[in-house]
């Protein structure tokens, strides 16, 4: 060793000639495994406690929500058939909706049907009552056509006819709405 | 004959048509600068009855005219200029382009009327190359395009549009009023609220309209696609090799009628209406639940397809 080495190399020699790893003693070892093995089987006892609760938990949410929902929507199909009477046994039976796919599209159509809407209103007085008579007129062709359609697909979803010409009504209702807020004024 | 390069040529008070190339050329650079626009340049006039401008152009200028006139008539010539004459209602306001040194590209042209009954007054006539683009916009004019080989948009409210001859591309489109198409255009679309619309033949056509009627007959159809929802659907003209034809209404009545040798395959639906099929010997078969009707036949050797969709029209086919 050099008699003119700095304490920095000396200290690094140093630490460089130590153990990369010193293992603890056997009986270290041993004792830490007892106390984990207690405290995994309590926590197991314990556990298994939570569980169950919560399961009983969930078990009587869940019973509890679905006689509330059932009760709600038997009200709400008794007042619909009251009001729609006379009603034809299917009618109270089968649960009308939409296929998951057209229900997304009509979303998409109503919002783009608002939309125009509201530009047509903006603008309806500078368009000539003729033309405004003929658009409403349209609509209301479309929207009937619409709603019968749709009607037909709630008892008859997997219908891809009628799925077809459900959309296509709905695509030339917009159309005309779309053409009507880009006539130019007085037209 | 189309005479292409002879810009000013029927651009009146310049001289008739005639002269080779270069004094095309020549009388471009002169008119641009000296173009007869007697109604006005740039900035929009006051109390104008007479309409007259010309203009020196591209055989595939693009012209855009908004128009609120009582008629207006494109004809497509074969010169290279855009002339623009007729009358107006007193009290529109005329907006011309300036005149442009050399053949324009485009053209812009602006009429509006003073009320909405003074739009319905007076005529115009443009003459344009037949290779232009027209984008026309009126209101309750009646328009016609005779000739045009380029491309047509048009787009009335309550007048009437009459396409005669064959342009490449062509967009009708009118809310009550009816448009007719005398020609075979490559790509169509044609678009009516209540207005009627016929047509004859075309490469790739489709026509939508929510009441009025749609009547097909006559030349050859390649793909076609005929929608309303109320109008009557009425389709005879000759099919293509390979065609394919699609049909769809709501509650209208749709009516074939197809050549005995004609080469097709059927497929036509209607959710809760009826089908007749007294142009072949095939029998529609009635939905499983008693309501509605099926008709389909396959294997026609040329390929062609009809597709027919209602929910509550009656589809009916037979014979020409």
């Amino acid at each position: 060793m050099n008699e003119h080495q700095s304490s920095d190399e000396r200290l690094d020699e140093l630490t460089a000639a130590l153990p990369r790893e010193v293992a603890p003693p056997p009986e270290l070892w041993t004792a830490i495994r007892a106390e984990l093995a207690e405290r995994s089987s309590n926590a197991r006892r314990w556990d298994r406690w939570r569980l169950a609760a919560a399961g009983l938990l969930i078990a009587a949410s869940s019973s509890l929500l679905t006689v509330v929902a059932l009760r709600s929507r038997e009200h709400a199909r008794a007042v619909a058939v009251a009001s729609t009477a006379p009603a034809s046994p299917a009618a109270v039976n089968v649960e009308p909706q939409l296929p998951a796919r057209l229900a997304s599209a009509e979303q998409g159509y109503l919002r783009s049907t608002v939309a125009l809407r509201r530009k047509l209103d903006e603008r309806r007085d500078s368009l000539a009552p003729s033309t405004v008579a003929t658009v409403e007129r349209s609509l209301r062709i479309a929207d009937s056509a619409i709603a019968e359609a749709r009607s037909a697909l709630e008892r008859d979803p997997s219908n891809t006819v009628l799925a077809a010409l459900f959309t296509s009504n709905y695509e030339r209702k917009i159309d005309v709405l779309r053409r009507a807020t880009e006539l130019a004024p007085r037209t | 004959m189309r005479r292409r390069g002879e810009a000013g040529a029927g651009v009146r008070g310049c001289g008739g048509a005639g002269g080779p190339r270069d004094a095309s050329r020549w009388w471009r650079l002169t008119l641009g600068a000296g173009l007869l626009v007697s109604v006005s340049a740039a900035a929009p006039l006051q109390a104008q009855r007479k309409v007259s401008a010309g203009y020196a152009t591209t055989p595939d200028v693009s012209v855009r005219l908004f128009a609120a006139v009582g008629s207006v008539h494109v004809i497509g010539w074969d010169r290279d200029s855009v002339e623009l004459t007729g009358s107006v209602a007193a009290g529109s306001k005329v907006a011309l382009n300036a005149p442009q040194s050399g053949a324009a590209k485009g053209l812009k042209m602006f009429i509006e009327a003073p009320t909405e009954q003074a739009g319905r007054e007076g005529a115009l006539t443009m003459h344009v190359p037949r290779g232009a683009r027209v984008w026309l916009k009126t209101g309750s004019a009646d328009l016609t395009a005779t000739d045009v080989t380029g491309g047509l948009d048009l787009n009335v409210v309550g007048g009437s549009i009459t396409v005669h001859g064959s342009p490449r591309e062509l967009r009708a489109e009118s809310m009550d009023g009816a448009v007719t198409i005398d020609g075979a255009p490559e790509w169509m679309r044609v678009k009516t609220a209540t207005g009627d619309i016929a047509l004859r033949g075309g490469q790739d056509v489709g026509v939508s309209t929510i009441s009025g009627t749609i009547d097909a007959r006559g030349g050859e159809v390649d793909h076609l696609k005929l929608e309303s929802t109320t109008g009557t659907i009425r389709f005879a003209p000759g099919l293509a090799r390979g065609a394919t034809v699609e049909m769809e209404t709501h509650s209208a009545p749709i009516e074939i009628q197809l050549s005995r040798k004609a080469s097709v395959d059927i497929d036509a639906a209607t959710v809760t209406g009826e089908i007749t099929n007294a142009w072949s010997g095939m029998r529609p078969s009635v939905g499983s639940e008693g309501r509605g009707m099926t008709l389909v036949s396959s294997g026609a050797p040329l390929g062609s397809r009809i597709t027919v969709r209602s929910f509550k029209g009656k589809i009916s086919l037979r014979p020409i």
